[in-house]
């Protein structure tokens, strides 16, 4: 048992659909809709931050294929992916997850927002605000470390004192 | 330029024919600030290539603009001193989606601001659960090519919590619909969808 629920059901594979080296697909054990799924790194990360680029890469990926294993065995008409990130955010669970939420006509998700028309200049504000942060931190990409890479150890030539090579070197010139 | 694509907003904002508020650019997506935000701030990263739903794109765009999101969220965080973000891409109408070109929303959050992300849970029976599980074997065979263990009854965790009082012998034996059809006393408009999509599944 560790502290976060969610690395215990990593460990344990239970409501495990899939995993590959970095990440899991989970039914949901707390879902909005039945089918609904996780795709959660395997490594324990409780906010999105501090999982490496290489493994949210691998995370949306799934997340991607999931969804249109959704569409068609659960014959769903819409696909909902979403990450909560923050509190305020409503994330729940200190191990950071990617929903996969097939939506049903009548189900009880609103997952929306009222659209508030904007004015050129509240978006010049607001550009002017983010473009330097971006610009700094935002397009290189953290690749995974390749593997090292084992060498096998040459094997030794057994060779006999008969063996033409070796004579060959103890000929004196 | 195909019809659709001529016709498509989204790629004209990448072929800079239409105005927009640009602030991240690669060979793959731009973002740009959404002109109807949900929140200051509110971002659309969009893939280059259109692409209508989301299942369609190349895996190596979605795994890009995973990395992208990610990383645009940090830059929002920190610059404008938020909460947390929203990541959230819509597939098909019943989920929201109006454009017919994928979109990956990043919105900035607040305590208590109107926008509805939220992800309640509800209770689901086991045989819900397992029969979902079920169906999703064949598909997760299909796309990931990965073999699942069936599930035994000890590693499936359902998600509901059984109630103290343990039914009576004679009520729990009948397997049969009636225990699905019982009202849920704290939620009943919930059930009765949640019964109809259970239904939609297990038919």
């Amino acid at each position: 048992m560790s502290d976060c629920d969610f690395c215990d059901f990593i460990k344990n594979k239970s409501n495990l659909l899939f995993e590959n080296e970095h990440s899991v697909i989970l039914l949901s054990p707390e879902p909005s809709v039945p089918g609904h799924l996780l795709v959660l790194p395997k490594v324990h990360a409780p906010i999105l931050e501090s999982v490496p680029d290489f493994v949210v890469a691998d995370m949306f990926k799934i997340a991607n294929k999931a969804s249109m294993m959704l569409f068609e065995s659960l014959g769903v008409k819409g696909v909902n992916v979403l990450l909560q990130n923050g509190a305020a955010a409503g994330q729940r669970n200190n191990h950071v997850m990617l929903s996969v939420v097939p939506r049903f006509d009548g189900d009880n998700l609103s997952l929306i927002w009222t659209p508030k028309p904007s004015n050129p200049e509240e978006l010049k504000g607001v550009e002017s605000k983010l473009t330097d942060e971006i610009k700094k931190t935002v397009g290189l990409f953290e690749r995974e470390k390749p593997k090292p890479i084992e060498i096998e150890k040459p094997k030794e030539v057994k060779a006999s004192p008969t063996d033409y090579r070796i004579k060959q070197l103890r000929r004196v010139p | 330029m195909a019809d659709e694509q001529e016709q498509c907003v989204f790629c004209n904002i990448i072929a800079g024919k239409i105005p927009a508020s640009k602030l991240y650019e690669d060979d793959k997506v731009i973002a740009v600030l959404d002109i109807n935000p949900g929140a200051s701030g509110h971002l659309l990263l969009i893939p280059k290539k259109h692409t209508s739903i989301m299942p369609q794109l190349d895996e190596d765009i979605s795994s890009h603009m995973g990395m992208v999101a990610k990383q645009l969220s940090r830059a929002l965080i920190r610059a404008l001193n938020i909460e947390g973000t929203s990541i959230f891409v819509a597939n098909g109408a019943l989920a929201g989606q109006r454009a017919p070109h994928v979109l990956m929303h990043i919105i900035p959050r607040a305590k208590g601001d109107n926008i509805d992300l939220d992800l309640p849970a509800i209770k689901l029976d086991e045989k819900t659960f397992e029969a979902v599980f079920a169906k999703l074997v064949p598909g997760v065979k299909k796309h990931f090519n990965f073999d699942i263990k069936l599930p035994e009854k000890t590693e499936v965790k359902a998600p509901v919590k059984k109630s103290e009082d343990k039914p009576k012998e004679s009520e729990a034996k009948p397997e049969s619909k009636k225990s699905e059809n019982k009202p849920d006393s704290k939620k009943p408009a919930a059930k009765k969808s949640l019964d109809e999509i259970s239904e939609f599944l297990l038919k």
